[in-house]
């Protein structure tokens, strides 16, 4: 899907623009801080624990960069853009890409 | 007319000829054999069942057919076919009742996706229902037994169907297969139950069939909404307790029990959380049954029963 231009740690990844594919038509729903999302394109639900809902939730409004995202993150959750839980957000684009919940934006 | 209401004769004259067609909650099923164990078997375990006219159309016609015998020392065979689909091999005729409940879950599974369908028990109280899921094994008819002596009604034993556009369970009080150990508890748990003979050495060991109580089949019509959902799990070393879980994982333990999830997609995934909204979800660990039954029997004496008609939710 991505052939893994955006792999933590290659060239470009900075500059990758992430965004939720159209396609993939996310349906949501939200309990105690907990999200359960349906992919319509995979057919598969997943399971996100607050910050990962937040998360894709951001790249499904708008395509962004990861730094962006962080930005938008920490403004949401009232905390700094160093601050631990935000550092995990590579790994947190990386697994949704490999989970085809989002992809890098071409538009 | 029930099915117990017919004689001897006009059993097997329907099972030999165009078929005995039985309403078994929301299906009519069209059932035709030569094999008198089998009818016998049937005729007990589903005699409260209602027999359909001729002109109701069947949603499933299956066949126990005699299978060749091979080797002369090899006990009588049979096969399951519905339609002209064999979806087993072959098994001995004296055990056809279970593997003819085997293929009447199949049938169910594999084609009646205008249901959600759940690999649970269901039981019923005050119009609210408590789904107990689980797979094969997790002591979820025993349990399921055990309620029915403690004034649950019986709306499955081995699949909740759920009106994905209503959120209704729909009943099928099919007979509860009893597994080994269980079929020793029952008369203690369930002291009016009336059971069928039982099978040894079947894939799933020795299995009994508690003949559904006479009310449970004469409500077959009659649906409830889910109110709890409970995940029973038994364990011979087990702390029998009623753990309530979060909702999310409610959602994702029940999902992993749902037969046709992927198929009906995204109406899957809303009438699912639809369920998890309106229900408090439970892991229940036990060791004795009788205690398990006592807390799920709690559950309905601390939320009381709405007095809200069905159609108005």
């Amino acid at each position: 899907m991505s052939d893994g231009a955006c792999t933590s740690g290659q060239a470009g990844e900075e500059g990758t623009v992430w965004a939720v594919p159209p396609a993939n038509g996310l349906e949501w729903q939200e309990f105690d801080n907990e999200f359960l999302v349906y992919n319509s394109a995979s057919g598969q639900t997943h399971h996100l624990n607050l910050l990962a809902g937040e998360a894709l939730r951001c790249l499904e409004d708008e395509a962004v960069r990861t730094y962006e995202l962080v930005r938008r993150l920490a403004d949401r959750f009232e905390i700094a853009e160093d601050s631990p839980s935000l550092q995990t957000i590579d790994q947190l684009i990386r697994e949704f890409d490999e989970l085809g919940l989002i992809a890098p934006s071409t538009s | 007319m029930k099915i117990g209401d017919l004689t001897s004769d006009q059993l097997y004259q329907r099972f030999g000829g165009a078929g005995l067609r039985a309403r078994i909650g929301p299906f009519v099923f069209r059932l035709r054999s030569s094999i008198g164990s089998f009818v016998e078997d049937f005729g007990f375990a589903y005699a409260d069942f209602p027999v359909c006219d001729e002109s109701e159309v069947s949603d499933f016609r299956i066949r126990l057919v005699p299978a060749p015998r091979w080797r002369p020392w090899r006990e009588a065979m049979a096969r399951f076919c519905a339609e002209e689909i064999s979806p087993f091999e072959t098994f001995p005729r004296r055990i056809a009742l279970p593997w003819a409940e085997w293929g009447f879950n199949w049938c169910i599974y594999t084609y009646a996706h205008q249901f959600l369908i759940f690999h649970s028990a269901v039981v019923e109280r005050g119009g609210r229902a408590a789904i107990l899921a689980g797979p094969s094994g997790s002591g979820k008819s025993t349990l399921c037994a055990a309620l029915l002596g403690r004034g649950w009604r019986l709306l499955s034993d081995e699949f909740a169907l759920l009106d994905p556009e209503h959120g209704w369970l729909l009943p099928i009080p099919r007979p509860v297969a009893l597994k080994d150990a269980s079929i020793e508890l029952i008369p203690t748990l369930l002291p009016q139950a009336r059971l069928g003979p039982v099978f040894a050495a079947t894939r799933k060991g020795r299995i009994a069939h508690l003949r559904p109580p006479t009310e449970a089949v004469e409500r077959q019509a009659e649906p409830a909404k889910p109110a709890w959902v409970v995940f029973p799990t038994h364990a011979d070393n087990a702390v029998t307790k009623l753990e309530p879980l979060r909702k999310a994982a409610g959602f994702v333990r029940l999902e992993s029990n749902c037969f046709n999830y992927r198929e009906l997609g995204r109406s899957a995934f809303e009438a699912l959380g639809n369920v998890i909204e309106k229900a408090s979800c439970f892991a229940l660990p036990f060791t004795d049954v009788e205690t398990a039954a006592e807390l799920v029997d709690g559950l309905a004496e601390v939320q009381p029963a709405a007095a809200v008609p069905l159609d108005a939710a």
